[in-house]
């Protein structure tokens, strides 16, 4: 935790509000307030702790090596005066009555601010009339009341108060609670160590631990009531735990089969190239073989059709010249139809010609023309005779031979389509001789690509695969039916189950109460090795420390402590030293205490008050030196003009502070306006003094502190 | 988490010894730091923070 800025409202000397700026680009841990004996140092101090803890203490007494807390400093006092926390003349004259701290600080945490105010509407009599309001905004969240007191107690705890708040005139009492290792002391420094957090959480665990023993203790109990209804649900438990270890072969099993396959299909698509050579020859094979039986049926038919094979030949040659005694038979027969027509006329003619009378049947009168008549006919029927005549000399041919010629010809006549059907059964065969030409041809290619041994492996991995597939099957099935009885039975043992027993529940509450165990047996441990490791190392820190104090670093081999954390500072002769002078003692006190918030790794400002009080002048410069450097924690100093001075220090060269202040009241100023810190005073009045640059008045009987920032002229 | 060097570290061996999961050590020295300097009295509403870190890391190792 660093300090970033404190604003104090009305507390001690401080009237009125005033603010202290600890932030800075400087990396140095150093800061300071100087001033003379009441000007509010110790106020800055309380302050802090007031805000931080709620409450002020007197300083601690030792009384027979017992520390006797001091009593608690009131914020009002109307008995003593001085020894209240608020600023008398705000309390005297302000109404309503208030007063203030808050400060900001930064850490691992983030950002806290924190204000404690003190408030009366009236003039309070005592702190029991004045409301206490605490308000922390922690990273932006803000938390009053016990919240907020709990979030300090995380940053900054009360525990640690004796190691970051060392008050120099009670660093003789600490020195005497080390060398006699008082409680009081070895529970602090247990505190700083941070060893509390591991007792407090043994107990926090011992306490869970109890909750989960009475809940496994109950369920014992139930248990038992449950045993004796519980043989059946035990039964069925036995069963079902057989039936889900069944589930548990075959869900193997099937995993098993399902890489065998995969393995299997692995190497089938290994070899898929082939495989698909192997697929082609299969299929040529077969259709090699449905061509065998095709070719024989059309060869069949083949030979039937060219049977008639010679006709056709034949009739090729005959056919013109049975085209041509058709042709004549054909037209003999048309002279016979056309001779036996004329025939039919002339007969028709002749009779006319032969009936034909000149006197009319009806009217019996001489029929006009009768003679022309007759000799028309008669000249037609001559005509008839000589085309009769003309056809059958132009018909010389015998019809009885002319037909035998015909019937022989006829009889080399081939079937009607014969000759396409020839033609077609020839080519159909041609055809399926070149397929089957090809397909083996094809049929040889694919034996030089799938050897006989690779398309019987090709054929063994397929095979396998479609059993292991089988298999597969067969599991998944055997798998349904016990899931299935595993259902079935699951449902009949809940129903059996005494139901006030969880059985994973109370797994859960075993293994969560043996972790519990665990636990506060490791933090037992832990309390142990750490006590020691960290006493060892306070030592050796301490000791390293305390050298580099100590003015006379040779004489020491520096500081040794007891489990008790009994200090004592060792010569470097390995002796303890005896009679050390107070100095030196002090300067052990502060080693240790330096070195177990080392240890501890505790971050926080160290408030040291009266900080040189018994030390010499190398011892004093020695320690600033020492705790005022770059990278540490912040540390704080209240000095009073005994112990050091501005300019002391800026002599000693040991002014390397971040940031310092003197804290004044009007009398420590001759000169000066106390408002503005102009020299350009007027003197008005024997006590008052006007400032020619501000104009204020400067009263030197005030004792209204006001802060003045050292600046070091390098 | 913050610096809490030799204390840690001698927690941290102490719970391996008792093979503690170290997740949950983690959670449970937290669950002490955050609350070391609250008293024994105001610590009971703590216990509840304590016992959920326990369950919900023993559930979430399951």
């Amino acid at each position: 935790m660093r300090l970033k800025y404190l604003v104090l409202s009305d507390i001690g000397p401080f009237r009125g509000r005033h603010i202290f700026d600890f932030s800075s680009d400087d990396t140095r841990s150093g800061f300071a307030f100087f001033a003379k004996n009441g000007r509010g140092k110790t106020s800055i101090y309380n302050a802090m702790k007031w805000a931080l803890f709620g409450k002020v203490r007197r300083k601690s007494k030792l009384v027979n090596d017992k520390v006797v807390e001091g009593a608690l400093k009131p914020i009002v006092d109307e008995q003593d005066y001085d020894n209240m926390l608020m600023n008398y003349n705000a309390w005297q004259d302000d109404t309503p009555q208030s007063m203030s701290v808050l400060f900001v600080a930064e850490g691992d945490f983030g950002e806290i601010q924190v204000q404690r105010t003190a408030s009366c509407n009236g003039m309070a009599r005592s702190d029991k009339q004045m409301d206490i309001l605490l308000s922390v905004s922690l990273n932006g969240k803000v938390f009053d009341g016990t919240e907020a007191e709990e979030e300090i107690g995380k940053v900054f705890p009360i525990e640690l108060e004796r190691f970051f708040f060392i008050d120099g005139e009670e660093v003789e009492t600490y020195t005497t609670m080390m060398k006699s290792s008082t409680q009081g002391i070895i529970d602090d420094i247990k505190s700083i160590l941070r060893l509390p957090s591991l007792t407090r959480g043994i107990e926090d665990l011992r306490s869970i631990k109890k909750t989960y023993s009475e809940a496994i203790d109950a369920d014992n109990i139930q248990q038992q009531k449950d045993l004796k209804q519980g043989d059946k649900a035990r039964t069925l438990h036995g069963q079902l735990m057989m039936i889900r270890k069944q589930i548990s072969e075959t869900e193997e099993e099937i995993l098993r089969l399902r890489e065998r396959k995969e393995e299997f299909d692995e190497k089938i698509k290994g070899v898929g190239e082939l495989q698909t050579y192997a697929d082609e020859k299969m299929r040529v094979d077969a259709q090699i073989e449905i061509l065998g039986p095709a070719m024989k049926s059309n060869l069949e038919t083949f030979i039937d059709d060219f049977s008639n094979a010679a006709n056709i030949l034949m009739w090729g040659k005959i056919k013109p010249k049975y085209e041509k005694t058709s042709e004549a038979n054909d037209n003999l027969q048309n002279q016979r139809f056309e001779m036996d027509r004329i025939d039919g006329e002339i007969r028709k003619i002749s009779k006319t010609i032969a009936e034909f009378e000149s006197i009319c049947d009806k009217c019996h009168q001489e029929v006009p023309n009768a003679e022309q008549f007759i000799l028309e006919r008669e000249k037609e029927l001559k005509g008839l005779e000589v085309k009769r005549h003309d056809l059958k000399q132009a018909s010389g041919a015998d019809p009885i031979k002319l037909r035998a010629k015909l019937s022989a010809l006829e009889s080399f006549q081939p079937n009607h389509g014969s000759l396409e059907r020839l033609e077609r059964s020839y080519n159909a065969q041609r055809n399926l001789v070149s397929q089957l030409s090809n397909l083996h041809e094809r049929q040889r290619n694919l034996s030089d690509h799938v050897s006989v041994d690779s398309a019987k492996e090709i054929t063994q991995l397929a095979q396998k695969s479609a059993r292991t597939d089988q298999a597969l099957l067969k599991k998944e099935e055997e798998l349904r039916n016990l899931k299935f009885k595993e259902d079935e039975l699951d449902s009949k043992y809940k129903n059996a189950r005494p139901s006030t027993s969880d059985s994973n529940k109370m797994d859960s509450v075993y293994q969560l109460r043996d972790t519990i165990s665990r636990f506060i047996v490791a933090i037992n441990d832990t309390v142990k090795s750490y006590s020691d490791k960290a006493t060892e190392e306070v030592q050796q820190e301490a000791s390293k420390v305390f050298l580099q104090l100590s003015n006379s670093p040779a004489s020491f081999s520096g500081i040794r402590l007891t489990k008790q954390f009994k200090a004592r500072i060792y010569g470097s002769d390995g002796r303890p030293v005896v009679g050390a002078s107070s100095g030196m003692e002090v300067i052990m006190t502060l080693s240790i205490i330096d070195a177990l918030r080392t240890v501890s790794r505790l971050d926080a400002p160290v408030f040291f008050d009266t900080p040189a009080r018994s030390l010499d002048k190398d011892h004093k410069n020695g320690m600033l030196r020492y705790f005022w450097r770059e990278d540490r924690s912040q540390f704080l100093i209240f000095a009073h003009s005994g112990e050091f001075t501005v300019d002391e220090i800026v002599n000693d060269e040991v002014a390397v502070f971040n940031k310092a202040w003197e804290l004044l009241w009007p009398e420590d100023l001759e000169e000066t306006c106390i408002h503005c810190w102009s020299e350009n005073v007027e003197h008005v009045s024997k006590h008052e003094r006007k400032c020619a640059d501000c104009g204020k008045i400067t009263d030197s009987r005030s004792r209204n502190t006001k802060e003045k920032e050292v600046v070091i002229h390098e | 988490m913050a610096d809490h060097g030799l204390l840690w570290a001698e927690f941290l061996e102490n719970c391996k010894k008792q093979d503690l999961d170290e997740e949950l050590i983690e959670k449970v020295f937290e669950y002490l730091m955050k609350h070391q300097y609250l008293p024994q009295g105001s610590r009971l509403g703590k216990h509840i923070e304590l016992k959920r870190i326990l369950e919900q890391t023993l559930e979430a190792s399951k």
